[in-house]
Formats: C-alpha cells, structure tokens, sequence
C-alpha cells in the first residue's frame, strides 16, 4: 500500500513535470511563431494556462508537499529512536514490508490452490478406487488481507446491530419526552465506557450462548462485533433523538390535518425528516466502530487487524514494527475510506431534505 | 343558530400561559357562517388570527366555548376542513406530485388508484403548476410554494377551506395575482366556505382592541 502510495507520488511528480514540459512547448511554439528576442517573456498563451490551471494545481499540490513533509520528517528521525527491536523503521522499511504482506498473499493463494488441487485429485482416485472421499479446510495461516476482510465484516455487522438498535430507540426517543427521560441517563453514562470494559462481560455471555462445537459465527466473531456495537450505537441513538424531536412542528401538524395514522406518520414524515441527523448519527458511529473494532481483536483474539498487530507485537522480529506500521497506515486509510461513504451518502441524503 | 350555519363559533375563548403569566388571545369570540361565505379575518399580528384559524381547524382545543361545524361539535381536525398553512409547510422531500398525492392517499382511501391521479392531475392544473410536478419544493419560487400548499388544501376537497394569511409571505405583485388566482379557484371549485385572513372579501371581522 506505502509503495503505491509512493509511486502515485511519482507519478505526480512525472505529471508535473509534463505539464512543465507542455508548458515549455508552448512557449517554444509562441516564441517560434514570434520574434526570436520575445522568447524568454511569458506568452500569452502561457500565462493563460498557469491561470487556468495555478488554483487546481495548488490545491492538489499543497497536500503532496504536507505528505511528502511528513514522510521526509519521519524518515530522518526514526533511525534515532532505539527499541529493543531494533530502530524504528522509516517509510521505506514500511513499504518494503507492505509488498512482502503482498507477497505472502499469493504464496498463500497458490498454496491453497494447490492444496485444494490435490486434494480433487486424491478424491477422484479415491472414488475411483471405491474407497471414501476426505474433505479438509485449507488451514494454512490467515495473511494480511484476509485479515483486513475479516475486520471489514466485523465492523460491518457490529454496525449493522447498532443501527438496529439505536434508530428505532432513537425514533421513540424523539418522540416521547418521557422515554427520552428515562433513558438519556443511562445514554449519558453508557456513551464514554470504554469497548476494553465491556469485553469480558460480552466475552462471558456470548461463550455462555455460544455453546455448540461448530457455531455458524465463530464466537471471537460475534464478541468482536457485539463489542463494536455496544460502543458505536450511542452517536447513532442521540443524533436520531435530536433528529425525531426537532422536527418541524408545521409538518406535524399538516400530519393531524390529513389525519394520518401513526405508521403512516413514522414512515411518511418523522423517518424522512429525521434521516439527515440519523447519517450524520451513522456516521460518527462507524467511526468509533472502526476505532474501537482493533482494540476488541487485540483482546478477543478474533483474525482481524487488531489480531495481526497484536501477534506481530508478540513475534518480536525485526520486521515487526514496520509490518505494525503498517497495519496502522492501512487501518487509517480504510477508516478514512468508511467515512467518505458515509460523508457522501449522508450528503445525497440532506440535499433531498432542505428547502 | 340557523340550520344552514355551516359553521359557528360561540363564546370561544382561549389562552395560553408559560407559567408565570397568562396571556389571554381569544376572549369569547361569536361568529357564524352560512355556506358559501367567503370571511376574511383582520387584525394586527398577534391579535389571535391563527389560533383562530387553529381552534376551527382542530390543532387546538379551545378552552372554552364551542366550535360547531355543521351542527356538530369538532374534535380534532377532519377532513371536512382543509388547512393552507402560513409557512406552506411542504415536504421538502417530496416532489409536488408527492406532496399533494400524500393528501389524496391519506383522505381519499376509498378512491381507486386512477381516481386518485386523476383528482391530483386536477388540483395541480388548478393552481396552474402542471409544468413542475416533479420538481421538490426548494425548485420553486415562494408563490409557487404557496399555490402547492393550496393545491394539497383543495386536494382533500374539504367543505371548509381555512387559509391562514396565505399570500403574507409573498411580494405585493405575486400577491395580487395569487389573490385573483384564489378568486377563479373558489367559483371553480365547490368550496362551500372560504376563511382567509389579511384578504379584503365581503365580509370582514374586525378585531376589538388587540385581541380577538
């Protein structure tokens, strides 16, 4: 992921440098067509494009520099910080490790493919020879990006629940001062535990429910994304409080003079008009999701980010904490990818909400 | 009280308090209303127009006195009177289809599908807006606005229509024509009473005083 990241800067910097030699043509071309000694002036034509293009190159040039700031800044000082791992990696050291993560990806793939290869064919020998088919699970180690897709459906069902739960509470929340008052207490006091808190108890009552040998969800699982639930549900829950009870009291009342019933009125006129403030609520929630999904791998020891950062941490080679590093990198850019669905979707949702 | 009184209000009073003062807006308001009146109510703001308006509308519940339509005393509102707000009160979700369909389909469940869409075809025509069904209300100019809220009130085909100062949000030359448009609406329409305030018609009340 570093060293993509690293040759889209280059690339950049490669487009820039064609924009400078598109730029240079042009002058040459201007100057060619004009005397000889107006060549060193800006042409026309030149300046034209510097104007046209100066604002946009600007604002994608200013966040590369901050990038690139920060990379050199990061590189320079890391050798100085000694642990007993040895120094900190740079950013090198980090991409390097991204593409071996890469790497051991598809040895695992072909591994597994093969190992799925083999197994058909002792199978079909097997049933020609009359004898019983053998069918066992690849049980190679879970690499990198199964982790990632491990942590991805865990947030996504921790999320989901927490949807589940917090919007209808939150509708009844909203529309009902007294139930509003009689759980805002407990909002209040549930919103700042921390997710490492709640892990043992959840731990506890799911391996109590979980008691089959081969559950359909791994138990780790189902802890992790209750743990994630527990957590991200309160943003949700108060921005769909806010977003039932601030509705316009005019709409309501249009509501009594059309006599609509109250499903109708749910569904018709406070879901809609509170759908702006409950994806603003979903997306603080998958946020704090995201946040709070690592610390509860690290703890449940369910595969996911969390887990691999933990057993790197525990592995203790050289390469550890530039493969930690990153994990880290890639948990920011998914969590930044997870907010710009949410920050796109809650704005077409707002725009069809405003007059 | 005649029979034909398709409305009439007696000693209607009503008040509201915040706790520590009382402020009294409507002070035994009397009034009745044959069918096919067209009553204009004036008086400063905050002399009590609206809360008259709200009062025969069913919003409100007057404290005391009674609110008799057709005889019978109202509770709540009803589909018998159609309510144009002072702030339009549109959704701002829904298309203008949307918005006067939500009336039909919420008073006229009895009609079949094609009668429903036939009758908001119509009402839309009426306030002369059948180039912008599809568009939301934040497409539409202020008066445009005003004429969906009308459109919506006259899409529940009610017996009464109640406008609460309809055309006080808007600039003297929409009002004008929107007034004149309310005019060819209530001889095309059987609309059996008109309430409109801040509208000069043939009969007007005057408030006493700064209160109602």
């Amino acid at each position: 992921m570093a060293t993509a990241i690293l040759n889209s800067i280059k690339e950049d910097a490669a487009a820039d440098a064609a924009t400078q030699a598109v730029k240079n043509d042009v002058a040459e071309a201007a100057g060619a067509s004009s005397d000889a000694g107006k060549a060193d002036k800006p042409s026309f034509l030149q300046s034209k494009i510097i104007e046209e293009l100066g604002p946009q190159l600007k604002a994608f040039m200013v966040p590369v520099f901050g990038i690139l700031a920060f990379l050199a800044i990061w590189a320079a000082l890391a050798p100085a910080v000694d642990t007993s791992l040895g120094n900190l990696p740079g950013p090198v050291e980090v991409g390097e490790q991204g593409v071996a993560l890469y790497k051991e990806w598809s040895a695992t793939q072909a591994d597994k493919a093969a190992f799925y290869e083999a197994q058909e064919a002792r199978n079909a020998a097997a049933v020609a020879a009359g004898g019983q088919v053998q069918d066992f699970e690849y049980a190679g180690a879970p690499t990198f990006l199964d982790q990632i897709w491990t942590s991805l459906k865990t947030v996504a069902l921790g999320f989901f629940l927490a949807t589940l739960f917090a919007v209808p509470i939150g509708l009844v929340c909203g529309l009902s001062k007294t139930v509003n008052a009689a759980i805002n207490p407990l909002v209040q006091i549930m919103k700042p535990v921390s997710p490492l808190a709640w892990l043992p108890i959840v731990t506890m009552v799911i391996s109590a429910t979980i008691t089959r040998p081969d559950p359909a969800l791994p138990k780790a699982f189902v802890i992790s994304a209750i743990v994630v639930m527990l957590c991200s549900l309160w943003p949700t829950l108060i921005n769909t409080t806010v977003g039932a009870a601030s509705i316009d009291r005019d709409l309501l009342n249009v509501g009594r003079v059309l006599r609509l019933g109250w499903f109708a009125k749910l569904t018709r006129l406070i879901l809609p008009s509170a759908l702006p403030y409950i994806f603003t609520g979903m997306r603080l929630s998958l946020g704090v999701g995201w946040m709070v999904l690592i610390a509860a791998e690290m703890l449940a020891q369910n595969p996911g980010l969390g887990k691999f950062v933990w057993d790197e941490f525990q592995n203790g080679s050289s390469q550890s904490l530039a493969r930690i590093m990153f994990a880290v990198i890639v948990i920011g850019l998914i969590g930044f990818m997870l907010d710009r669905i949410m920050m796109y979707m809650q704005a077409l949702v707002a725009k069809n909400c405003t007059i | 009280m005649t029979k034909n009184n398709i409305l009439s209000l007696s000693n209607v009073s009503k008040s509201f308090s915040d706790g520590k003062s009382v402020t009294h807006v409507l002070d035994r308001v009397s009034l009745d209303v044959e069918e096919g009146e067209f009553i204009a109510i004036l008086g400063f703001s905050g002399a009590g127009k609206t809360t008259l308006i709200n009062c025969i509308a069913g919003l409100e519940e007057a404290d005391s006195g009674d609110v008799l339509v057709k005889g019978v005393a109202c509770d709540g509102p009803g589909k018998d009177r159609g309510l144009v707000f002072q702030s339009y009160s549109l959704f701002p979700w829904l298309s203008v289809e949307a918005n006067v369909a939500m009336a039909v389909e919420a008073v006229h469940k009895d009609k079949s599908r094609e009668e429903q869409a036939a009758l908001i075809r119509q009402k839309i025509d009426l306030v002369g807006l059948s180039h912008a069904m599809d568009r939301k209300p934040a497409q539409l100019s202020g008066g445009m606005r005003q004429r969906v809220s009308v459109a919506r009130a006259l899409a529940m085909e009610p017996e009464i229509l109640l406008m609460d100062e309809p055309l006080s949000a808007l600039d003297a030359l929409t009002r004008a024509k929107l007034q004149d448009e309310i005019d060819r609406i209530r001889e095309e329409e059987n609309v059996r009473s008109f309430w409109s305030p801040m509208m000069l018609t043939r009969r007007c009340c005057w408030p006493t005083g700064s209160r109602l």
